[in-house]
């Protein structure tokens, strides 16, 4: 199973490297109904959620946050912590990366 | 003496010294304490650098911490702590900005439960992809994956408060008692992002270390 779910990252990476967000399983996420991605939580920086969590995947994004949340939303995920993106005038500016997270 | 030597010497007195606070001095007893029938709060601060770690300009601005009944509990500047104990059940916590009419204030509410160590932590915080940052109440909790609470507390020296002199400012600050009331607290201003009150849980069992 643990090699199957790294076989599965390598796959979403390669998959997703040409575009602009790629995502990074945790580990073996049981699949979950998409939602609307209004329904998603974001909370930046060292910000994190009111409920005891776990954290199922990475997102690293190379403009802005919005494919991320497009993406996790279809992955039924409760939302994204630890959201950070360069600050202007930075190498990389608007790149942005997150983790997924489910409540437990 | 002539008026480079005074600027000489105003540099050399005050140019280089760390803001400090007049109403807090700094705790000989670094010791953190539990008690089994209080609860215990320490209120850390990081108002010296925001987010991305870089200098800000809200540097050197003491901030006063006050209760629901705007009883003065301590001053944080910069990179400072203190710890108080509360008694068990709910309480509203805000921060001021100290020499104000503390009508611009930070709070939240909390259940506190006896015999547990709760951190609060009053820092610069990204709210939003266009880089705004606002100072917001944070909590290292015991199911935190972002915060450690321990070295948010390494990192801070302790301070105790003039509570006299404390009380004194909070008390003479214009409308202060009807100001602190209208404090909004953080569920009101970001949503059902922040609880209505912190649960009990984020309390630790034995002092982070």
């Amino acid at each position: 199973m643990e090699r199957w779910s790294r076989v599965r990252a390598v796959v979403v990476v390669v998959l997703t490297g040409c575009s602009h967000v790629s995502y990074v399983p945790s580990g073996n996420v049981a699949a979950r109904p998409p939602k609307a991605k209004s329904e998603l939580r974001l909370f930046f920086d060292l910000d994190e959620p009111n409920c005891k969590y776990d954290v199922v995947g990475f997102y690293q994004a190379r403009t802005d946050i919005d494919p991320m949340a497009i993406d996790a939303a279809e992955r039924g995920v409760d939302g994204l912590v630890n959201i950070k993106c360069a600050p202007p005038g930075t190498v990389g500016a608007g790149a942005c990366s997150a983790k997924a997270y489910v409540c437990r | 003496m002539t008026s480079k030597a005074v600027v000489s010497l105003s540099v050399a007195l005050f140019g280089c010294a760390a803001p400090s606070s007049t109403l807090m001095i700094r705790s000989d007893d670094t010791a953190h304490k539990l008690t089994p029938d209080k609860a215990t709060i320490l209120f850390v601060s990081d108002l010296a650098h925001d987010s991305f770690g870089q200098p800000n300009t809200h540097a050197g601005i003491p901030y006063v911490v006050f209760d629901e009944n705007t009883r003065f509990l301590g001053e944080l500047i910069d990179v400072a702590s203190f710890e108080v104990q509360v008694t068990p059940g709910k309480h509203m916590f805000a921060a001021a900005a100290s020499r104000s009419t503390l009508a611009s204030c930070f709070a939240f509410r909390g259940e506190f439960a006896a015999g547990k160590y709760y951190v609060a932590w009053l820092r610069f915080q990204q709210v939003g992809t266009n880089q705004l940052q606002m100072l917001k109440w944070l909590f290292p909790r015991p199911d935190s994956h972002s915060i450690h609470a321990a070295d948010v507390m390494a990192g801070a020296p302790r301070f105790q408060g003039d509570m006299v002199q404390g009380q004194k400012l909070v008390d003479e600050a214009g409308n202060a008692e009807s100001n602190a009331r209208s404090c909004k607290p953080m569920d009101e201003v970001y949503g059902n992002q922040a609880p209505k009150y912190n649960p009990p849980e984020w309390g630790f069992d034995t002092v982070p270390h």
